[in-house]
């Protein structure tokens, strides 16, 4: 049927050809995902994949002006020409907007038009990795989730914390794809910064819900990060230090224009300074160890014009060891948990119309901890977690109307948790599973008002011979040129789920794959949103949203044995629903935007403890977000960066009353509170105060030694107002006395970053 | 023309949006708390049996309110009835409790306190099965619990065997001694395996175990929220031997040390009450108690003394 579809398409082409190529920044050929790519005059036009290849499929012969544009770049036009002949893939290059301010030029006019007329995507926030660079960041570090924090309808547990909670999912909902492979770990410092480095981010797109059927295997989110493929032009590279680490980027051509590299890494200087700390007085000999790394990899073979084979590598890993306690009675906890990505994509032009890619990737997250004293095993934790995934995708542009997308995907999941103390192991699951998924969907343009993206990905879970089918299904109307409603909805399933520690430090995350014991989690979301361009620079959003999540599974804290996932996990349902609306500028001397998000989220786990089994909101349950990001270039030597926050606190269990717990044998004057205890309350029934904070960055742009160079100036909480953690409950005291812990107070940091 | 009906249809839209926005808001808006608990004190029950060993002791008082000074004796209840009595044998046959139920009758020193009566009418058995029930006219339903007795077990310590019962030497140790390395048979009936540790120096005598420790040096002074002098942990059911961390010994002088086969119920109260303090957690202490809140355990114990002193320079 394919086959006739394919003849009776290729029969009505006479005299019409495709128009394709590539998208490309002009500077280094790095190809562009998501530019918009118009015939001149019509709206017949499209957008570029992830790859930044294009197909207008059906285009009468002739000459034509084409009209690219995409955020941070100057818009432009090139003249083609469409003939019987089937044409090479041409390349279309274009100027990064900051190229502007140093080089001052003007010429090109100057039209950041996004891809609001790519796709009917719902819900999908685009982020200019340039605006990313400049807003302020704890530690001078630029910081990638910190950053996707801001966007309205996403909430951080705290100040310190970069997991995503998004739209009342939890952060294991979220689909964190690197080039396309999943990133399990996508935290540094118990979470305080994120894992990806942003001077390799080239494309991030966040996608809230009602996400396309091309996206599988969680119940949430997905955010997508597309590294550099490098410079294809020249080499180049950076440098940069904080007060936190340093971080290093090369990049350049391959012999024989055989293609890209490109390499980055960062490390933190935490371990030598503490160990210069130790060696000075006694008084730090008992500091940790810590350190983090993370480092990306990656280079392009362009095999010929219309086939690119990438290899590439992401390493992350975070290690910590104290060592408490007299001399004679030394305490030693260590734990170390990190990411290994391996991968390599094949991407090829297959026909006219036809674009293929096909990958392959490892993924190898661990995390675990060990405490011990005097060779005494006290607690022990580990887990390994790999997924092995193929993946084969074919991109088919069968009309001027059509996109076609389908592929399979295979993914192996290896699971190996345990817990143990000395002699005893609580909880051992060690379980290997495969999922195979399938998805097929098409973007349809009805007509100049109307699009339809309809799909459906089904999967088959062999552990527990589970067959799941999601629908997905996206509308858009354009009611002009400036105006737009959407809906998109759907199911989404979710395979994998992991257990985290209470506020999300993000090194006692284990991952581990649905077995036969629980049936998987999945999510029945609608959403409809409206969309407004004020102008050409400026885009009004509003959305609604209705999460209706099954299956939800929470750790089960106090399981004493376990080997499968129904002993170790809970499992109960939820909901999550609000408004969100945001105004953005998206270019010109003034950037950033204002956000805000009304939104409600509960759970419950029936027959369980959790809340004796009745709804509760959870802690990332927040009311009011609002937030303001505002950049601005003043000149070709300054710009300034603020983000300014407030929402409303988080939950917190308030006690109920006081009693004496007592254990059979011991006395309770043999506590400091002499046995006093706090009866809790429903979970999370109070509220800690509203937050609010403000940050500032100056960068400096200037030249050192004759190459480009930035001063970063940040001043983090800038009017020192110190947020609330949590709220704690001082037994000693008696009354209770009711202690807040307080996050961190003003903090100006600086950063230098030296491009050569 | 398209132009004008936009801006013509913008308005109305973004009136409607507007409105909605401010109907969100206004409804969104939660006073604190979010959701009031409407909490009524729950009654506190706690008592212990030991396997072949005569009833003691059971506590019965009202948990006192959050915010309020917290004086134990005030929230005792006295004037309950309470009984204690098998209602299931070893061999799950229910078990005749004419005759050897045993009752508590209030300590007048001590509100909420009650002993036993008559303790010599029954000690509880390994493996049957117990109850207890209490009456009171404020209560308005009967508070109720059940346990099962541990059996009896044994235990070794293959290094200092002199420390164990029934001879029980009070051994003196530090912290560079070898470990004692502990081994038990198992327990029937039993839930898991409580280690205690008591320090049993009083608060105004305590001394640490650090050689350097200087009792003149205002320093070193112990805070108060700093002496606790108890340590608990737990073994599972299948656990049969472990090793004793010095660690957990932090004064020094004599030290009371038991290891206890638990009930199940116990063993699980224990289990959740180590996430008492945990900010983080949200695990909720559990409980057997039925109309109240505590604990009904029962155990099988090996009591041990030992006395700990600093390494010498």
């Amino acid at each position: 049927m394919v086959l006739a579809l394919l003849l009776c398409i290729v029969g009505m082409s006479y005299g019409r050809g495709p128009i394709r190529g590539f998208v490309v920044d002009a500077l280094n050929g790095e190809p562009l995902p998501v530019a918009n790519v118009v015939i001149n005059g019509t709206s017949n036009g499209a957008s570029t994949n992830l790859d930044g290849f294009f197909v207008i499929p059906s285009v009468e012969n002739g000459d034509y002006d084409l009209d690219v544009s995409y955020l941070g770049y100057h818009s432009t036009t090139i003249q083609v020409e469409v003939t019987n002949t089937v044409m090479e893939p041409i390349t279309i290059e274009i100027l990064p907007s900051a190229v502007q301010l140093e080089e001052v030029v003007y010429t090109v006019e100057e039209n950041n038009d996004d891809d609001t007329r790519a796709s009917p995507r719902v819900s999908t926030v685009p982020v200019d990795p340039e605006v990313i660079r400049m807003m302020p960041s704890l530690g001078a570090e630029t910081d990638v989730l910190r950053a996707i924090q801001a966007i309205p309808g996403v909430k951080a547990s705290s100040a310190i914390s970069s997991a995503l909670y998004v739209r009342g999912g939890s952060p294991d909902m979220t689909l964190l794809m690197l080039d396309q492979s999943t990133v399990y770990n996508p935290s540094h410092l118990f979470g305080i910064f994120s894992t990806f480095n942003a001077d390799a981010v080239k494309h991030l797109q966040l996608m809230k819900g009602g996400f396309p059927a091309e996206y599988g295997g969680r119940a949430g989110s997905v955010l997508e990060v597309i590294t550099n493929d490098g410079n294809r032009r020249e080499y180049e590279g950076l440098v940069s230090a904080s007060i936190i680490s340093a971080r290093a980027a090369f990049e350049g051509p391959l012999p024989n224009n055989m293609g890209s590299f490109a390499i980055s890494g960062r490390r933190t200087y935490f371990d030598p300074v503490i160990q210069a700390l130790r060696n000075s007085s006694e008084d730090y000999e008992n500091l940790p160890d810590y350190y983090f790394y993370d480092a990306n990899a990656k280079v392009n073979l362009d095999l010929s014009q219309r086939t690119t084979l990438t290899i590439g590598t992401y390493m992350g890993r975070d290690d910590l060891e104290a060592r408490f306690g007299d001399e004679d009675s030394k305490a030693v906890f260590r734990t170390d948990w990190g990411n290994r990505t391996y991968f390599s994509r094949l991407r090829h032009v297959l026909s006219p119309t036809t674009f293929l890619t096909a990958s392959a990737a490892y993924s190898h997250y661990s995390s675990g901890f060990i405490f011990e004293n005097e060779g005494i095993l006290l607690s022990n934790f580990d887990n390994r977690f790999k997924d092995w995934a193929f993946r084969t995708d074919l991109e088919f542009h069968p009309a001027n109307n059509h996109v076609v997308r389908t592929g399979v995907q295979l993914s192996i999941y290896n699971s190996d948790f345990s817990s143990e103390s000395e002699d005893v192991i609580w909880v051992n699951i060690d379980t290997t599973v495969f999922n195979v998924s399938h998805y097929l969907q098409d973007n349809w343009r009805i007509n100049t008002r109307w699009e339809v993206q309809p799909g459906v990905r089904w999967y088959f879970h062999n552990d527990g011979d589970f067959w799941r089918v999601d629908p997905r299904l996206a509308v858009v109307h354009y009611w002009d040129d400036h105006l737009r409603f959407k809906l998109a909805g759907g199911r989404y399933t979710q395979w994998v789920n992991v257990i985290t520690s209470g506020e999300g430090f993000s090194s006692f995350d284990i991952w581990t794959p649905i077995d036969g014991s629980v049936e998987p989690t999945y999510s029945d979301q609608i959403v409809f949103g409206v969309e407004y361009d004020f102008h050409e620079d400026m885009e009004f959003t509003f959305e609604s949203y209705y999460n209706d999540m099954n299956n939800v599974l929470e750790y089960n804290e106090t399981i004493d044995a376990g080997t499968n996932m129904a002993e170790a996990y809970l499992m109960g349902d939820g909901y999550a629903y609000g408004f969100e609306w945001m105004l953005r500028k998206k270019a010109g001397r003034w950037t950033g935007w204002l956000g805000y998000s009304l939104s409600w989220s509960k759970r419950r786990f029936e027959n369980t403890a959790v809340n004796n089994g009745n709804w509760y909101y959870p802690k990332w349950d927040r009311r009011h977000d609002f937030i303001a990001i505002l950049n601005y270039r003043l000149n070709e030597r300054w710009s300034f960066s603020s983000q300014w926050r407030y929402n409303t606190g988080q939950g917190f269990t308030r006690g109920n009353g006081i009693y004496t717990h007592e254990y059979a044998g011991i006395s309770p004057g043999a506590s400091p509170e002499d046995g006093r205890t706090v009866v809790p309350g429903s979970l999370n029934n109070y509220r800690l105060p509203a937050d609010h904070q403000l940050d500032l960055t100056a960068i400096y742009h200037h030249h050192c030694f004759g190459t480009p160079a930035k001063l970063y100036i940040s001043v983090y909480n800038a009017y020192s107002r110190r947020q609330l953690w949590n709220r704690y409950n001082d037994t000693f005291f008696n009354p209770v006395q009711v202690d807040d812990i307080k996050l961190l107070p003003i903090l100006p940091l600086v950063g230098y970053e030296v491009r050569f | 023309m398209k132009t004008t009906v936009t801006t013509r249809y913008m308005r109305w839209v973004l009136t409607g949006i507007l409105l909605l926005l401010v109907f969100a808001v206004i409804t969104g808006c939660d006073s604190e708390p979010t959701e009031f608990d409407d909490y009524e004190p729950d009654p506190v029950l706690t008592a212990f049996i030991e396997t072949d060993k005569p009833m003691d002791w059971v506590r019965l008082e009202w948990v006192g309110g959050f915010y309020d000074y917290y004086d134990r004796e005030q929230l005792g209840i006295v004037g309950a009835d309470i009984v204690v009595f098998p209602v299931r044998q070893i061999d799950m046959s229910p078990a005749d409790s004419s005759g050897i139920a045993v009752y508590f009758t209030d300590d007048p020193e001590i509100p909420g306190v009650y002993r036993a009566v008559n303790p010599e009418a029954h000690q509880p058995l390994g493996g049957w099965r117990y109850r207890i029930e209490v009456w009171h006219e404020d209560l308005p339903d009967t508070i109720h619990a059940e346990t099962t007795a541990p059996g009896a077990h044994e235990l070794f310590c293959t290094n200092y065997p002199q420390i164990l019962p029934p001879q029980s030497d009070t051994l003196t140790f530090n912290r560079n001694d070898p470990v004692m390395e502990f081994s038990w048979t198992a327990s029937d009936s039993c839930g898991g395996y409580i280690f205690q540790t008591e320090c049993l120096v009083p608060r105004d005598s305590l001394a640490e175990l650090d050689p350097d420790w200087d009792p003149n040096d205002e320093d070193d002074e112990i805070e108060p929220e700093d002496m606790n002098r108890f340590f608990i942990t737990i073994a599972r059911w299948d656990q049969l031997t472990q090793d004793w961390p010095w660690l957990v010994f932090e004064f020094r002088g004599l030290h009371r040390m038991e290891i206890r086969a638990a009930s199940p119920d116990y063993y699980r109260y224990v289990f959740t009450s180590m996430y008492l303090g945990d900010p983080s957690s949200d695990v909720r202490v559990e409980t057997n108690v039925v109309n109240g809140i505590g604990i009904f355990g029962a155990t099988y114990t090996h009591t041990m003394y030992l006395n700990m002193v600093p390494v010498e320079d």
